[in-house]
C-alpha cells in the first residue's frame, strides 16, 4: 500500500516535471524577441518601466508554501467570445492534466467582462478561502482594493493577462506590448526598406494596451526618417469599423500606401476585406495574430504581414505559476509567456503553414494545447469538406 | 358561545395575514430555499465568513434598491441610478485625493451632488410634466457621458480611513452592512409612521385624488426623487471604499438590478403598494443568488437565466396569491 502511494507520488512528480518542461524551456535563459529598448524609452515610458523592472525581480513566495492538494480559484472574464472561452477551457484542461492530487478544487467565477459583477464575485471566492486567486482583472482599479484584501488574507494573487492598479500581489503573467508594438513597426520598416508611406490604425482610444502599442510604433517611425506616416486612426479593434477607415484611406491616399501598421487582426481583416472591395494589390500589413481568421483570409489573398501574439492558452501558464507559488518557489514578478512557451513569438507570413489550422474555425487563437476533441465541443472545429 | 365565534375570525385574520404579505413570505421563502439548496450543495455556503460577504453585499444594491422604491411608490421610476453611481465613484476619488484631509469635503459634496441631480429630477417631473421614464432616461445617458467625459481611466484614491471603512466590523457585522440597516429601519419609519410617508402611498395609489385632497404632491415628488439619488450617491462612496480608486467601468446595469430588487419584494410598479422590507428581501435574493452561483461554479448566461426565472416565479406566485 505505501509502496503504491510513493510510487504514485515519483509517477507524479514525474509527469509534472516533463509538463513543466513543455513550457519553461531553454527560451528562459534566452528572450524570444531581440528588441532593444532606449534608456529614453524607458523613461518616457512608465509601463515599460515597470514591466522590465518587475521582470528582473523574484517574488518569494515563502510566506505562501504549503502542502498539496490545492484548491485554486480563478476569477474569469468568462465565455463572451472564442478567445476568452479558449482561456477558460485551456484552464480546466491543465487542471485536470495536474490531476485531483496537485489541484483538489478549481473554484471558478464567471465575470461576464463587467468589473461590476467581478468585483463581488471576487469576494465570493475569498469567502471560500481558496489557496490561490488567478484573476483576470476586468477594471485596472476596481479590482486593486480587492487585490490587496486577497493579499492581506494571505491568498496569493496572480495576475493573468492584464494588471490592476496596485503593486500588492505576486506576480502578473501577459506580454510586453510595447515590444509588440515595436517589434511590428520595425518590421515593417524592414519590408519597406527603411522608405515608405505608411498609416496607422490604432484600437480604442485611452485603452491602455492600444496606446502603449501605438506609442511604440510611434518611436520607430520617429528613428526612421525615411518612413512618412500619412495619416494615424483608431479601427475600435472591430473588423466594420476599421474597414470603414480603410476605405476613407484607400479614398484619400489611393495608391500611395505603402504599408499599414495595425493593432490587432480583427482590424486587419477589415483592412484586407476594404482592399479587396477596391481591387488593389494589399500592402504589407504589420497586424496579424495567430487567430485563425486572419490567418485563412492572409492565406487565400498571398498577404505579407507580421503577427504579435496574446493567446488564451496563457492562461495554462497562470495555473502553473499558481502551484509554484503555493510550493513556495519563487517567481518572477512579470511572466513574459513568449520567454516560457516557444509557440507564442511573433512570425510572419513566411511561416503560415507552421500556424494556420484548416481545421479550425475562424474564431479560434491559437496556440492551443488540449486534444483537438475538447475543441470540437466548443464548436470551434470545421466539417471536413471531404467528410 | 365565545369559542366558536372566534374560530372562523381566526381563520379570516390569518388568511388575511397571509394575503396581505403574499409578496414578503414569497421573497423570504424563496431566500430559505437558495439558501437550503446553497448548504446541501456546497460546505462552504453556510459559513459566517460566506453568510456575512453577503449581507455586506446586499447593503450595495439594497441602499440604491430602498431610493428606487420609494420612487416606484410614487408610481414614477428612477432609470439614473447607475451613472449617478458611477459619476460619484469618480467625483469622490478625484476630490478625496487619496488624503484624509480631503475626506470630509469629498464626502459632502457627492451627496450633495446626489441631492442636486434629485433636485433637477423633481424640477423637470414636477414643473415640466415630463414623464419620470423620460427624464430619468436622459439624465441617464447625460450623468454617463459626464462621467466618460472626466475620464475613461482610472482615477483619484480614496482615503485610508475609506478604505478601512469597508472592512471595519462592529461585533461580526461589516460597517456597510449596519450603515443599511440604520437606513432601512430609519426609512421604513418614516413610511409607515409620517405624514410623509402615508403621502407617498397616496400619490402611487391615485394622484389626482391626493392631489384633490390636499396632499402637496409636488413636494412629495421631490422628496422621493432627491432621497433616490442621495441613496445612489452614497452607493458610489460604498464603491471607493471597496475598490480603492475611481475606475469608471462601475455602476452599469444598477437601476434594473434595483427595479428587479423592488419588484421581487412586491412593489407594484403602478405605485401605491410595496415596502422597504419587501426591497430588503428582494436585494438579499438577489445578492444570495449571485453567491450560490459562484459557490457552485456557475456559468454567468446561467445566472442570468435562473435569475428571470426567479422574478417571474415571485411575480407569478405573488399574482396567484393576490386573486
Amino acid at each position: 500500500m505505501r509502496l503504491k502511494r510513493v510510487f504514485s507520488a515519483g509517477l507524479v512528480c514525474l509527469l509534472l516535471l516533463g509538463a513543466m518542461s513543455l513550457y519553461a524551456q531553454e527560451a528562459t535563459e534566452e528572450p524570444a524577441s531581440g528588441v532593444q529598448f532606449t534608456e529614453e524609452e524607458i523613461a518616457a515610458s512608465p509601463y515599460l518601466e515597470s514591466l522590465l523592472r518587475r521582470q528582473n525581480e523574484t517574488y518569494d513566495t515563502s510566506a505562501f508554501a504549503k502542502e498539496g492538494p490545492y484548491r485554486i480559484a480563478l476569477a474569469s472574464q468568462g465565455p463572451t467570445n472564442s478567445w476568452a472561452a479558449l482561456f477558460d477551457e485551456h484552464v480546466r484542461w491543465r487542471v485536470e492534466e495536474l490531476g485531483p492530487d496537485v489541484v483538489s478544487e478549481l473554484l471558478y467565477a464567471d465575470a461576464n467582462g463587467s468589473a461590476d459583477i467581478q468585483v463581488p464575485q471576487v469576494e465570493d471566492l475569498l469567502a471560500q478561502e481558496p489557496d490561490a486567486l488567478i484573476l483576470v482583472p476586468m477594471g485596472r482599479a476596481a479590482l486593486s482594493a480587492p487585490v490587496e484584501r486577497a493579499m492581506a488574507q494571505g491568498v496569493p494573487v496572480i495576475l493573468c493577462a492584464s494588471g490592476v492598479d496596485t503593486d500588492n500581489f505576486v506576480t502578473e503573467i501577459g506580454t510586453n506590448l510595447y515590444r509588440s508594438g515595436k517589434s511590428l513597426a520595425e518590421w515593417l520598416v524592414d519590408e519597406l526598406g527603411g522608405e515608405g508611406n505608411i498609416l496607422q490604425m490604432n484600437g480604442i482610444p485611452g485603452v491602455d494596451t492600444a496606446e502603449i502599442e501605438a506609442q511604440a510604433a510611434r518611436t520607430v517611425w520617429a528613428a526612421n526618417p525615411g518612413i512618412n506616416v500619412l495619416d494615424e486612426q483608431y479601427g475600435q479593434w472591430s473588423t466594420a469599423e476599421a474597414k470603414r477607415v480603410m476605405e476613407q484611406w484607400i479614398a484619400q491616399f489611393g495608391d500611395q500606401i505603402d504599408g499599414i501598421w495595425s493593432n490587432g487582426a480583427q482590424m486587419s481583416m477589415g483592412i484586407i476585406s476594404a482592399y479587396e472591395d477596391a481591387g488593389l494589390p494589399i500592402p504589407p500589413i504589420a497586424g496579424g495574430e495567430y487567430m485563425n481568421g486572419f490567418l485563412r483570409v492572409a492565406d487565400a489573398h498571398g498577404v505579407e504581414f507580421y503577427a504579435k501574439q496574446y493567446p488564451p492558452s496563457m492562461s495554462v501558464l497562470c495555473v502553473d505559476t499558481a502551484i509554484q507559488v503555493l510550493r513556495g518557489e519563487p517567481v518572477q514578478r512579470f511572466i513574459d509567456f513568449q520567454d516560457y512557451i516557444e509557440e507564442t513569438r511573433d512570425f510572419s507570413h513566411e511561416e503560415i503553414d507552421e500556424f494556420f489550422n484548416p481545421n479550425w474555425s475562424d474564431d479560434v487563437f491559437g496556440p492551443v494545447f488540449f486534444p483537438e476533441e475538447r475543441l470540437a465541443e466548443l464548436g470551434y472545429l470545421v466539417e471536413s469538406s471531404e467528410g | 358561545m365565545t369559542t366558536v365565534a372566534a374560530a372562523p375570525a381566526t381563520t379570516e385574520t390569518r388568511w388575511r395575514f397571509f394575503r396581505r404579505n403574499a409578496p414578503y413570505l414569497i421573497v423570504y421563502a424563496l431566500i430559505l430555499v437558495i439558501a437550503v439548496f446553497g448548504t446541501l450543495s456546497s460546505e462552504r455556503f453556510l459559513t459566517d465568513r460566506n453568510l456575512l460577504n453577503v449581507f455586506r453585499q446586499t447593503a450595495f444594491l439594497g441602499t440604491i434598491a430602498l431610493g428606487q422604491t420609494l420612487v416606484i411608490l410614487t408610481g414614477g421610476i428612477d432609470l439614473s441610478v447607475g451613472s449617478l453611481v458611477k459619476l460619484s465613484v469618480l467625483v469622490s476619488a478625484i476630490l478625496m485625493n487619496g488624503e484624509s484631509s480631503n475626506m470630509g469635503v469629498a464626502i459632502a459634496a457627492t451627496l450633495g451632488l446626489g441631492v442636486l441631480v434629485g433636485f433637477i429630477h423633481g424640477l423637470l417631473i414636477t414643473r415640466l410634466n415630463v414623464p419620470p421614464f423620460v427624464v430619468t432616461l436622459g439624465s441617464y445617458s447625460i450623468l454617463y457621458g459626464i462621467a466618460l467625459t472626466i475620464t475613461t481611466n482610472p482615477i483619484g484614491r480614496a482615503a485610508p480611513e475609506m478604505l478601512r471603512f469597508y472592512d471595519l466590523r462592529i461585533g461580526p457585522i461589516y460597517a456597510p452592512t449596519i450603515v443599511f440597516i440604520i437606513l432601512l429601519v430609519a426609512l421604513s419609519f418614516v413610511l409607515r409612521r409620517t405624514t410623509f410617508g402615508r403621502y407617498i402611498y397616496a400619490v402611487g395609489g391615485n394622484e389626482q385624488v391626493a392631489r384633490l385632497s390636499g396632499i402637496p404632491v409636488k413636494r412629495v415628488k421631490f422628496g422621493v426623487y432627491i432621497l433616490c439619488s442621495l441613496l445612489a450617491s452614497l452607493t458610489g462612496l460604498f464603491w471607493l471604499s471597496r475598490m480603492g480608486i475611481g475606475d469608471p467601468v462601475i455602476g452599469d446595469g444598477l437601476e434594473l438590478q434595483t427595479i428587479t430588487a423592488a419588484i421581487l419584494g412586491g412593489t407594484s410598479l403602478f405605485g401605491g403598494r410595496g415596502s422597504l422590507w419587501g426591497t430588503l428581501g428582494g436585494a438579499l435574493l438577489l445578492s444570495l443568488t449571485a453567491n450560490v452561483l459562484v459557490v457552485l461554479n456557475v456559468n454567468q448566461w446561467i445566472q442570468q437565466l435562473i435569475q428571470g426565472a426567479i422574478i417571474l416565479t415571485a411575480v407569478a406566485l405573488y399574482k396567484q396569491k393576490s386573486r
